[in-house]
């Protein structure tokens, strides 16, 4: 019986440009030979993706650092002032006096969708958007660069953490700040991958 | 890295490829290294460093047909260009003279 390799680490891998041809069609005879396990390929995969990763840096700097800029600023912005005020939006018309009408008719948001948990799927959506802002607006958009747009999402989430220590249950913060907004912006960035046609036959 | 070194990991890149012969793709340059050289690589490192020895004009590539049992991808054979074997040539008269004389190497120290 042919072994199949994890279908999700073989996805990425060919939406690594660099890599799709080569890496992949190797890795997948050798763990079809036998002798290595999933855990084997996945390590292999995320070494891929580094690789992939650290060679677009090398070769295009500024325009990786900008993409890298951009998506921390939406985030940033996005997540603690535009998400807010629309969520918000008929107290700020009310408080700013451009229209009284939607808060003065009772017309606001539920609170579970203004608070916990509503709003851990909010700014999930604010934070997968920014992934995929992030790799649309690097060069090539591959996969690598969603993963490592992630450090930067996490470093940017632990300075938030220290902000918010001791205000809010420190599981929900872990949870929504380390895991599910990291996955989030992950995410986003992947669906944001583009496919590279194989080459074939070119001598180089 | 001044141009005309390599590093250990290149020259094992380029030993294995000088092996291999014919055969020099990806995984039978990983296993080689990983057989012989005793050394654990990933296969994303090998064709890192030979994309840079490529871009050196140490190494060429060229693509094969695909075959079913890489999911219908082709294999990319490397060979040493004469620039990458005369390299190979120096790295190891520059190490075997940095040896010579040296009673570790026979285990007498």
């Amino acid at each position: 019986m042919t072994r199949t390799p994890p279908p999700l680490a073989t996805w990425i891998l060919k939406h690594c440009s660099w890599i799709d041809e080569c890496v992949t069609g190797d890795l997948i005879e050798r763990y079809r030979r036998g002798g290595c396990s999933a855990l084997w390929y996945w390590r292999q995969v995320f070494s891929a993706v580094r690789h992939d990763a650290m060679r677009n840096v090398r070769v295009h700097p500024v325009r990786t650092g900008l993409s890298i800029a951009v998506g921390l600023v939406i985030v940033w912005w996005g997540a603690n002032y535009v998400l807010f005020s629309l969520l918000n939006l008929p107290e700020w018309l009310f408080a700013t006096g451009l229209s009284k009408g939607l808060y003065a008719r009772g017309l606001t948001l539920p609170q579970p969708l203004r608070d916990f948990p509503g709003l851990s799927v909010w700014k999930a959506l604010v934070y997968a958007a920014s992934g995929w802002v992030v790799v649309r607006t690097a060069s090539g958009a591959r996969a690598s660069i969603a993963f490592a747009y992630v450090p930067f999402v996490l470093g940017l989430n632990a300075f938030t953490f220290l902000q918010y220590f001791g205000r809010y249950p420190v599981a929900q913060l872990m949870i929504d700040l380390l895991v599910l907004y990291p996955l989030a912006a992950l995410g986003g960035g992947l669906a944001a991958t583009r496919r590279y046609a194989p080459t074939r036959g070119v001598e180089s | 890295m001044p141009r005309g070194t390599l590093t250990d990991f290149e020259l094992m890149i380029l030993l294995a490829i000088l092996r291999l012969g014919d055969e020099a793709y990806g995984v039978p340059i990983a296993d080689e290294i990983e057989r012989t050289g005793r050394r654990t690589v990933a296969v994303a490192a090998v064709y890192a460093s030979l994309e840079r020895l490529a871009s050196r004009g140490l190494v060429t590539s060229s693509l094969g047909d695909p075959t079913p049992e890489r999911g219908g991808r082709a294999k990319r054979f490397f060979k040493l260009t004469g620039k990458g074997a005369s390299l190979v040539r120096e790295t190891y008269e520059r190490l075997n003279a940095m040896w010579r004389g040296l009673s570790v190497v026979k285990g007498r120290a």
